[in-house]
């Protein structure tokens, strides 16, 4: 009863919000900063950390890491932040962040009715 | 300015900055061709510094030692307003009043082409760092659901 | 939260009760925990969730290290273990009263 009461999705979904959260982060410092002289652009390499997410392991929580972003050329003054790119970015993280926290919340809800139900 | 989000101070970091911009810019193409000034001599173009702020909260050790997002968390700043040392665009006119005694006259050492160009990049990068605020805004509220 | 401790003393009191009498019952099988120290754990359970629960909301209040969803998620876990504790008490009650109405 103790454990399979709490959902092991939910944690799962957690860490993947994480991962959302802190890839939006990256982004907000790129477009904070797209006019800021010898600026270079920051990712996070969200698909492995999605993927370890939902692991059992140590490593499924280690937060997403840090990497250049180098999808884009440096302009004359060593900038590398596209603005076009990064809000494109920007609105899919933003996107899928929003569409993770309804399946959490409708799972939630589900528990709920599966617990409450019986009365 | 945390507001249940520190993204917001990010990009409301980068939104001051770019307004510091603007009001530059729009003070030099108001004053583009000022030849006198009370400091004597033409208006003097002038632009900003911009760098990289850390976003320094006082939970940001903590943050780094969860593993978060401190190190994700940087904005801008104007760190300096400064005079660009161009020399003035001497225009000959003898007749004008601020005329030298060779007939020139100094006038500001602003391009208002190149004004122009800093003036929509600044306003792209405004915009954009709204576009910021309003994601971060829709993120925080859709976490709210998921209490089911 | 006062009522984790109220159910906490009615229901060890419950799961004691009907086992005392015994008489003529056939002695349980033995494999693995017994109810009652499954019926611990999940209070321990529920416990810590409310506890983690608290923390979360505070950390969040004093605009401390807490993101949004995760405070959302532990108040949502909490909510469900004690529901779920709430049910299982529940029934508890009902088999009880329902062996009482038995007649001997």
């Amino acid at each position: 009863m103790p454990t399979p009461l709490i959902d092991p999705i939910f944690d799962g979904l957690a860490r993947a919000l994480d991962v959302h959260n802190r890839r939006h982060d990256v982004l907000a410092t790129n477009l904070a900063n797209v006019e800021t002289p010898g600026f270079r652009a920051q990712e996070v390499d969200f698909r492995s950390a999605l993927a370890r997410a939902f692991e059992q392991t140590e490593e499924a929580a280690r937060p997403a890491d840090l990497v250049e972003d180098t999808s884009a050329p440096a302009r004359a003054d060593g900038n590398t932040v596209d603005l076009d790119l990064q809000m494109a970015k920007l609105a899919e993280n933003a996107g899928r962040y929003t569409a993770l926290t309804r399946i959490l919340g409708k799972r939630i809800g589900l528990v709920r009715l599966a617990i409450d139900g019986g009365r | 300015m945390d507001l249940l989000n520190p993204t917001f101070a990010i990009a409301a970091s980068a939104l001051r900055a770019e307004r510091m911009r603007l009001d530059v810019i729009a003070s030099n193409l108001a004053n583009a061709s000022t030849t006198r000034t009370e400091a004597g001599g033409p208006y003097r173009r002038r632009h900003v510094i911009f760098e990289t702020e850390s976003m320094g909260s006082d939970f940001a050790d903590t943050i780094a030692a969860l593993g978060g997002t401190a190190d994700t968390q940087r904005g801008v700043e104007v760190t300096a307003v400064v005079d660009d040392p161009t020399p003035p665009r001497m225009v000959f006119d003898p007749g004008h009043p601020d005329a030298n005694p060779e007939g020139y006259v100094a006038y500001p050492n602003v391009n208002p082409v190149l004004e122009m160009v800093d003036l929509m990049a600044a306003t792209r990068a405004y915009e954009a760092n709204v576009q910021v605020v309003n994601a971060t805004k829709r993120m925080a509220e859709s976490a709210l659901s998921i209490s089911g | 939260m006062a009522v984790i401790g109220d159910v906490t003393r009615v229901v060890p009191g419950i799961v004691s009760g009907p086992g005392a009498p015994g008489a003529g019952a056939p002695a349980q099988p033995t494999n693995g925990p017994s109810f009652g120290a499954v019926l611990k754990d999940s209070l321990a359970q529920v416990n810590t969730l409310q506890h983690e629960a608290d923390k979360a909301i505070t950390q969040l209040a004093s605009g401390g290290p807490q993101s949004l969803h995760d405070t959302m998620l532990a108040l949502e876990k909490a909510d469900l273990s004690f529901r779920l504790m709430m049910q299982v008490r529940n029934k508890i009650v009902e088999a009880y009263q329902e062996v009482l109405r038995m007649q001997v």
